[in-house]
């Protein structure tokens, strides 16, 4: 494979456009191989082999539903595409002898994919056609095309103008337009920038950028590609966590291809724009995740925030300009380039435009990965895609943003989605983690929760935050054990509010939420433990000595 | 890699002459001509063996660098050999000095090329292979990454990786050949979970805390398994075979609770279900060490 000019790549694009063979597909992420995927595969490559089937037996990255894994896909001429829900190795053989081999569809595991109509899939658009192992997949379905033309066609400035137009927003959670922060670091004179994609997804329950790396990585790099193009930046750092080893795989294995054609390092597709892109590792630090210590961390020290300003814009690793962007956020840009920024702006609410990614999970009958417009309410996904929580239990409410998000509770499920109204709840959009609790749930457990995960991952680089989680958790045990006195949650409320001013970065600022929220929604289940020492969901424990003396009280 | 041998005399012909010697027979001799060098050169070198004088610039200097070697603690373990012709001028007793000094052996000088092979190896053998195979493996991931700023998080990352934990004799070598000090490599392996001090067990058993596996069941299934093992969080069993560690998100949602052995899921587990798991690789490790 030798560097691609333009014309190469339009015709490698045409050769693998249209993909109309034979084929079988398996939906191989970590979460499909954990439902066992990985034996399907096998099971269809040996069998290939054995019976000398005539089809291709390709991978790829399936992102929706996974609760119907492992999927696999079987296309054959003349009888169309289909989608197998939940295949085992028995399911797997039966496919090949009725639907491979006497051509049969079988409804009984066809998945028909009602909860996917109210989806729409931009960042993940590409996660159920291509191989990610296969960079001429992704060449095929018009990848790198957009880069190309952004820098052969297009300038700089249009491309920001294009993303303002758009509304692109970061999908990290914090919702800082992407255009301006590309503006911010194109406007700074430096000899070397950097692009910095953000994949270090530590929110417990979330794990869309996991899926997006692992189903699609090329529409990540082309983003970053045409980031640098943008800013000036010629050097762009993948922060993956080390928790994701697929993930770390198929994006060396991108990268690597990539560079064999030619579309990183120098003169890329013909021009005089040179990039190229190296994947560092993250280390179990949830407050990596956090922009300035995420830039310590690549530097190879430990991963302490610093204040901000100056923004990593102006000054950011090695003190050069730098852009951090999440995943899904870069997901976006080739889609946007290529529709238009108006197209994508005609999608979601009044303030957030486009689709957005969520790990929908918990106590729902449905559970896996979504993309829905912005401006969609709370219940259509609950109810509509997640499928209520079936007969057991009410559901209660649906915690978003984990640790630095709140609790939402059902009477507010018809508020659509987006970035203001999430934060007028309480709430945030975070990064898209998306938990449904129900009645068997304690709302006193889940703050509890929250707030030992924040203890955990406090950096301890400000008393604040060190201090200020550690004293709310002491409060929240003395609460669920049914120790505590109503003063104690002024108490709690009074710190909270220290901690969300004083801490130095994000992580701190926002660990409080989820005791507020929670004390804003059901505090009268704060008072249960306080006042009857009851725990409805019977989840706390409170201590049964004091029940006992209690009972005995009453017998008298 | 050839193993390193550090020759520490203040007589150059004879430092000259065993250096000969030693290249002869394929060793990497190193020089050094005074006390004083020979230590900095063990600190910087991490030679596999030392050959230490007795009488240099007193008479006990030998005696004392020999001391400080075996309270070093990156050098405590690298074997030294005291050569020296004291013995036979002034009538050493070879066996009180020998309790006494922590050296493995004393040869006389003039040296006898035959006595002093012999001696290396039967004291190479038992620990230098094993310390140059890590120095040499310490310095290719090293160099892989030298060049690259910002390089000593992934350095780590292929030590564990290599490794399965960063040990404590890796940190020093990696200190020297890095030129970091070690206070600062310490500083970066406590500070992220994900870098162990210690080796785990055979099997990791990593228990999803993530919020989904919380709220269906995952404090109970690690309940379970502290008491099914005998160990708490971040401990591994009495028979090395379990570590636990509880993870934040394998984001398996859908399998909740799920719990991940050495990077294979187990999903939709309840306390019975875990136990079987860990019985089944249990019988699978009877059986298989007979």
């Amino acid at each position: 494979m030798g560097k691609l000019t333009y014309k190469d790549l339009t015709e490698l694009r045409k050769k693998n456009a249209f993909n109309t063979g034979d084929y079988i597909k398996v939906g191989m992420t970590t979460s499909g191989i954990a439902a066992g995927a990985d034996e399907v595969y096998a099971l269809f490559t040996e069998e290939k082999k054995k019976r000398n089937l005539q089809i291709e037996v390709k991978k790829f990255g399936y992102a929706g539903l996974s609760n119907i894994e492992p999927v696999v896909q079987v296309s054959l001429k003349g009888m169309g595409n289909f989608i197998y829900r939940n295949v085992d190795k028995a399911r797997a053989l039966e496919i090949i002898e009725r639907c491979i081999q006497k051509k049969q569809a079988i409804n009984e595991y066809i998945y028909k994919g009602e909860e996917d109509k109210k989806q729409l899939r931009i960042v993940l658009r590409n996660c159920d056609k291509i191989d990610p192992e296969r960079i001429e997949d992704y060449i095929g379905e018009g990848g790198y095309e957009l880069l190309a033309r952004s820098l052969l066609k297009s300038s700089p400035d249009k491309v920001i103008e294009e993303l303002k137009i758009s509304g692109l927003r970061g999908r990290g959670g914090g919702g800082y337009p992407t255009w301006m922060k590309w503006n911010f670091a194109k406007g700074v004179v430096s000899d070397q920038k950097f692009i910095v994609c953000n994949g270090d997804e530590g929110d417990p329950g979330a794990y869309m950028d996991r899926s997006i790396l692992e189903g699609d990585p090329h529409s990540v790099i082309e983003g970053m590609l045409i980031g640098g193009y943008v800013t000036g930046a010629s050097k762009g750092f993948f922060y993956i966590r080390a928790e994701y080893p697929l993930a770390i795989e198929r994006v060396e294995k991108a990268l690597r291809q990539a560079r064999s054609y030619g579309l990183l390092g120098e003169g890329i597709l013909g021009s005089n724009f040179n990039f190229d892109i190296e994947i560092r590792l993250g280390a179990g630090a949830f407050v990596c995740g956090e922009e300035t210590a995420l830039i310590a961390s690549i530097e190879g020290r430990r991963g302490y925030p610093s204040p901000r300003p100056p923004y990593p814009s102006i000054k950011g690793l090695w003190d050069k300009p730098t852009v951090i962007n999440n995943v899904e956020t870069l997901a976006n840009i080739p889609a946007i380039i290529e529709k238009g920024g108006k197209w994508f702006a005609s999608i979601g609410s009044l303030t957030s435009k486009g689709t957005k990614v969520f790990a929908l999970t918990g106590k729902v009958v449905n559970s896996g990965l979504i993309e829905v417009p912005m401006g969609i309410t709370l219940r259509e996904i609950v109810y509509g895609i997640g499928g209520g929580a079936g007969d057991v239990k009410k559901i209660k409410a649906v915690q978003t943003g984990g640790p630095s998000g709140g609790v939402i509770p059902c009477d507010f499920l018809d508020t659509p989605v987006d970035y203001e109204n999430l934060l007028k709840l309480g709430s945030i959009m975070g990064s898209g983690g998306m938990i449904v609790m129900d009645e068997g749930d304690c709302m006193v457990d889940i703050a509890k929760f929250y707030m030992r995960f924040c203890v955990d991952e406090s950096c301890g680089k400000c008393s604040p935050c060190r201090i200020g989680t550690y004293q709310m958790l002491q409060y929240l045990k003395k609460i669920s054990a049914g120790e505590a006195t109503e003063s104690d949650i002024e108490e709690l409320e009074r710190i909270c509010s220290a901690v969300q001013k004083a801490a130095l970065c994000g992580l701190g600022q926002t660990a409080p939420n989820p005791i507020i929220s929670t004390l804003r929604y059901f505090r009268q289940e704060y008072l249960e433990h306080i006042k009857n020492k009851r725990c409805a969901a019977g989840i706390c424990k409170i201590s049964s000595i004091k029940e006992a003396k209690d009972d005995k009280g009453k017998n008298k | 890699m050839k193993n390193k041998i550090l020759i520490i005399d203040d007589d150059s012909d004879f430092v000259e002459a065993i250096s000969l010697i030693l290249s002869a027979n394929g060793y990497e001799p190193i020089k050094a001509l005074s006390g004083e060098e020979g230590f900095n050169k063990a600190k910087h070198e991490s030679p596999d063996l030392i050959l230490l004088d007795m009488i240099m610039a007193y008479k006990d200097e030998g005696a004392e660098i020999a001391r400080a070697l075996s309270q070093d603690i990156s050098l405590k373990n690298t074997p030294v050999i005291l050569v020296t012709g004291l013995r036979k001028d002034e009538g050493l007793d070879p066996k009180s000095k020998m309790g006494e000094l922590p050296v493995k052996a004393i040869i006389d000088k003039p040296v006898d090329p035959e006595v002093l092979l012999k001696n290396i190896r039967t004291y190479m053998q038992s620990s230098g292979d094993e310390h140059r195979k890590m120095v040499d493996e310490v310095t290719k991931i090293a160099n892989r990454w030298k060049d690259k700023e910002g390089n000593l998080v992934m350095i780590l990352h292929d030590i564990q990786g290599h490794y399965g934990f960063v040990p404590r004799q890796i940190s020093f070598e990696l200190s020297r050949l890095l030129d970091v000090p070690l206070a600062r490599i310490y500083e970066v392996i406590t500070f992220y979970n994900y870098f162990k001090l210690k080796a785990p067990g055979k099997y990791i058993i990593s228990v999803c805390m993530g919020t989904a596996c919380y709220l269906k069941g995952a404090p109970q299934i690690l309940r379970e398994l502290r008491s099914l093992l005998g160990v708490e969080e971040g401990g591994t069993s009495k028979d090395g075979l379990f570590h636990l560690q509880v993870v934040r998100c394998l984001g398996c949602c859908g399998l909740a609770p799920v719990i991940m052995i050495n990077g294979k899921v187990h999903g939709k587990l309840t306390k019975e279900s875990v136990k079987e798991i860990i019985d089944q690789y249990a019988s699978k490790e009877k059986q298989e060490n007979g």
